[in-house]
């Protein structure tokens, strides 16, 4: 790195204005920038939309999460045009290749969402450091800059979405009217997993919306750096001293003694270097071509100097200040009593803070169990048996008790004795109720007080595959026959009871 | 223990079969919309009028001619318009040169079947004088009553869009109506039928209901209507009709509930909807698959189930939900 062979102005700046010189930097070597950026990252995009051809979203996303690997080949030909190592497109495609396979992983695991990507990418990039080291020189130089980084990616991110919706309305604007509802059909997001073009279409115009935003976005990340450096390590101060050496090098050699002398005195703080310090004995040498000068006579000179009106003024400033009335006793009263409260202070944000944390590892615990409690309850695996548990059966439905206690053992052979005893109503009451009690308690049947007969046959048609066999059938002989007794007053005939009589302990019986 | 009343059984199941027939005669003309079909004989058969409410095109004066065709009734139809005055309903008194008398011209209502098409379109006046025929089943003009020949029904239309320009009839007179039908668009197979019949051998698109044929006369359907009027109807069954009707004015999100005339309803096209069933009595089933039809138009939704943008049917839908079914 020659700071002296640098192509831009280098002073410290803002950091908006720093990435101003990164933009500036883009534009001039645009084109450079533009051919390397093509050449790698279009047939990465044409591969990875074959390969996903039925996931055009997928297919975007996918490239857009490479994107740290290609922010590198901005970042490369600008870092290396900015020291003036500007090179042909091919030299610049070779060396892209060693620069771009560093760090791959963690550029698109963890390190991929980090807000703050095109300021870090340089650190990572060229200056090549390892671990603590590299934490170490992340942290210190982030101070002041990691905001603006923010507000850059943010920027950059509002920016693409804008240039992605101006292109999208462009395509609309060249489209003949008669199309255009088409066009917003095939490119709707249900729609372009369907129609290839129109993922294709909307991809497209995705990247070039990052083949114009990205390098921006790099370059202003990484002048955001270099604003950074110049500002810790001084190098618009080096660069002034060199190109001082260099010319008065040309011209006489006691000047240019004498301005490293004066640069030692001023600028040894921020330069000390091998170099200054071997340019520091050049001159003191030179100096003494005109006699011999001692260290004592060197210390005279220099205090004379020092005495001079330029560097040993003293300087009287009246100005008002608020006078504090309390006496030192009270001030150190005061000053206890802060750090009481401080104390207390902290104690109670420490308290709170543990509180808060168990409060929320309770809630943590509590949406587990509740997320186990509906997996179980509602989810694929749910049992019927689960439900059927979890579920409060009603005991009597309709008025009439469905309870299987309120059963007798055998209900069949209960309603033909009833009808043996004349009491036909009370005999089919029976049948139709122990299956209507067997469809509840057993199966899990859920039969609403509102439901009509019509109503229950159809729920157990519906139910008839976990029935037994022709149970559904026979429950809607039972009801029409209860019906008809029930509602039109006429009993069925001898045969038709004990058929249903009999028929009802293979069908429901048999579960109590 | 047998309750029945005067009408034998077989009697009955001879009506039940000739409703059936009506039935697939008019399903001949009308393709699809079988619950409206049902519910318009329901009606028919209960003596009662039906208001029809559904976008316009969905077949309802091929629905009316039709049933008209099936019992060599008379039909006749008025479009409501804001200028139909009463008598161009009911009928005048003109004063006849020749004999130097008046005579009486009948109006339209002097029919079977009365198709009364968007029949909010006309100011009160002449509504309050349809309903009043369809109350009364007389016309009286020049201080003369005059009968109408039985059976008489009206069906009344309604458009649900377009209401600018309309007046709405008052709830008091929709109670009038029996049922409320709601006519909706026909799936796509019926659609295609539909669309295959009208268009198959027809020059133009007029109604052709020649594919219907007469089952019975008018005096068979008033017979029929008396059949209806005799079923029976066990004592708990007219329970669950009144429980219906008394839960519509304790039900929360309906601001006025039904009168006592919506159980009468229900009652008369239960009976109806047991002999469409095939039965000789009725049963709650009955009772409940028309409660909707019968008693949308009677009720009255709170503000905020309007604003919610509930409809009657979903509000009854509920209800019915909860009131019990009648067993022992």
């Amino acid at each position: 790195m020659q700071l002296e062979n640098m192509t831009a102005r280098v002073r410290p700046r803002q950091t908006w204005e720093a990435m101003d010189l990164g933009f500036m930097l883009v534009q001039k070597w645009w084109a450079k920038i533009a051919f390397s950026w093509f050449v790698f990252t279009f047939p990465i995009f044409i591969l990875i939309n074959i390969l996903l051809h039925d996931h055009y979203i997928w297919a975007m996303i996918a490239f857009w999460w490479l994107m740290p690997i290609f922010d590198r080949i901005p970042l490369h030909i600008i870092s290396r045009a900015l020291f003036g190592e500007v090179e042909s497109n091919k030299k610049n495609l070779k060396s892209i290749v060693k620069v771009i396979f560093p760090h791959f992983i963690k550029m698109l695991t963890f390190l991929r969402f980090d807000p703050g990507r095109s300021f870090n990418l340089p650190v990572w990039q060229l200056e090549k450091l390892k671990g603590h080291a590299r934490a170490e020189r992340a942290r210190v130089l982030k101070k002041m800059t990691s905001g603006s980084a923010f507000a850059l990616t943010f920027m950059c991110m509002l920016i693409e979405l804008i240039i992605f919706i101006s292109l999208l309305a462009l395509v609309f604007l060249l489209v003949p009217a008669a199309y255009t509802e088409a066009l917003a059909d095939a490119l709707s997001p249900t729609a372009i997993e369907d129609s290839w073009w129109g993922g294709v279409s909307i991809n497209f115009l995705l990247y070039i919306t990052f083949f114009i935003v990205q390098p921006f976005y790099v370059a202003g990340g990484f002048s955001l750096y270099i604003n950074r450096r110049t500002q810790l390590e001084g190098w618009d101060i080096e660069i002034v001293f060199r190109q001082l050496a260099q010319r008065v090098g040309k011209s006489s050699q006691y000047a240019a003694g004498l301005a490293l002398a004066i640069s030692f005195i001023i600028g040894g703080a921020f330069y000390p270097s091998n170099e200054s310090v071997a340019d520091e004995k050049i001159g003191l040498e030179t100096t003494s071509s005109g006699g011999s000068l001692d260290n004592a006579g060197a210390r005279k000179a220099i205090d004379e100097i020092m005495a001079q009106k330029e560097f040993g003024e003293k300087k009287t400033v009246t100005r008002w200040r608020a006078i504090n009335k309390k006496d030192k006793k009270e001030e150190k009263k005061e000053e206890k009593k802060e750090t009481i409260n401080a104390d207390w202070l902290s104690g109670l944000s420490l308290g709170l803070g543990a509180i808060g944390e168990v409060i929320l590892w309770i809630a943590v615990a509590a949406l587990i169990v509740l997320a186990v409690v509906f997996y179980l309850r509602w989810g694929p695996t749910a049992s019927k048996d689960s439900l059927k548990i979890n579920k409060k059966l009603p005991k009597s439905l309709f008025g009439l008790e469905i309870t299987p206690e309120s059963l007798p053992d055998d209900v069949g052979r209960a309603a033909l004795a009833l009808w043996n005893k004349q009491d036909p109503i009370l005999a089919l009451s029976l049948l139709y109720r122990g299956a209507l009690t067997t469809l509840v308690h057993h199966y899990g049947i859920n039969l609403k007080g509102s439901a009509t007969e019509g109503d229950c046959i159809r729920t157990t048609y519906i139910h008839k595959e976990k029935l037994r066999q022709g149970s559904a059938e026979y429950f809607k002989r039972l009801t029409q026959t209860w019906q008809m007794a029930a509602y039109a007053h006429r009993l069925p005939s001898e045969e038709e009871i004990i058929q249903l009589s009999e028929q009802w302990t293979p069908i429901f019986g048999g579960h109590s | 223990m047998n309750m029945n009343t005067g009408v034998s059984t077989e009697h009955i199941h001879a009506a039940s079969e000739t409703v059936k027939k009506l039935r697939s005669e008019i399903a001949k003309a009308v393709v699809g919309q079988g619950r409206v079909i049902d519910q318009v004989l329901i009606a028919l058969l209960a003596s009662g009028h039906v208001l029809i409410e559904g976008v316009p095109g969905l077949g309802k004066t091929l629905l009316v001619r039709a049933l008209a065709k099936t019992f060599s009734g008379t039909f006749s139809r008025i479009q409501f318009t804001p200028d139909l005055m009463p008598s161009d309903v009911t009928g005048h008194a003109m004063y006849d040169l020749k004999s130097e008398s008046f005579k009486i011209r009948k109006g339209p209502v002097f029919t079977n079947l009365l198709l009364a098409d968007e029949i909010n379109r006309a100011p009160a006046k002449t509504q309050a004088a349809l309903l009043e025929v369809m109350q009364e089943k007389q016309v009286t003009i020049e201080g003369k009553p005059l009968a109408l020949d039985p059976p008489f029904m009206t069906l009344a239309t309604q458009n649900p869009i377009e209401q600018e320009g309309t007046y709405p009839l008052p709830e008091a007179q929709l109670d009038r109506f029996l049922l409320k039908i709601m006519i909706d668009y026909p799936d796509q197979n019926e659609e295609y039928k539909l669309v295959h019949n009208v268009t198959s051998n027809q020059i133009g698109d007029a109604i052709n209901v020649d594919e219907t044929n007469a089952v019975v006369n008018a005096e068979h359907i008033i017979n029929l209507q008396k059949v209806t009027a005799d079923l029976t109807v066990d004592s708990r069954v007219s329970e669950y009709a009144v429980n219906i009707v008394r839960q519509t004015r304790n039900w929360p999100g309906i601001s006025v509930g039904a009168g006592p005339r919506g159980g009468i309803a229900l009652l008369r096209a239960g009976r109806a909807a047991a002999l469409l069933n095939g039965n000789d009595f009725v049963t709650p089933d009955d009772i409940k698959s028309i409660a909707i039809a019968g008693l949308r138009h009677r009720i009255i939704l709170s503000p905020e189930m309007e604003i919610e943008g509930q409809t009657p049917d979903t509000i009854l839908e509920n209800l019915l939900d909860s009131v019990d079914a009648p067993r022992i």
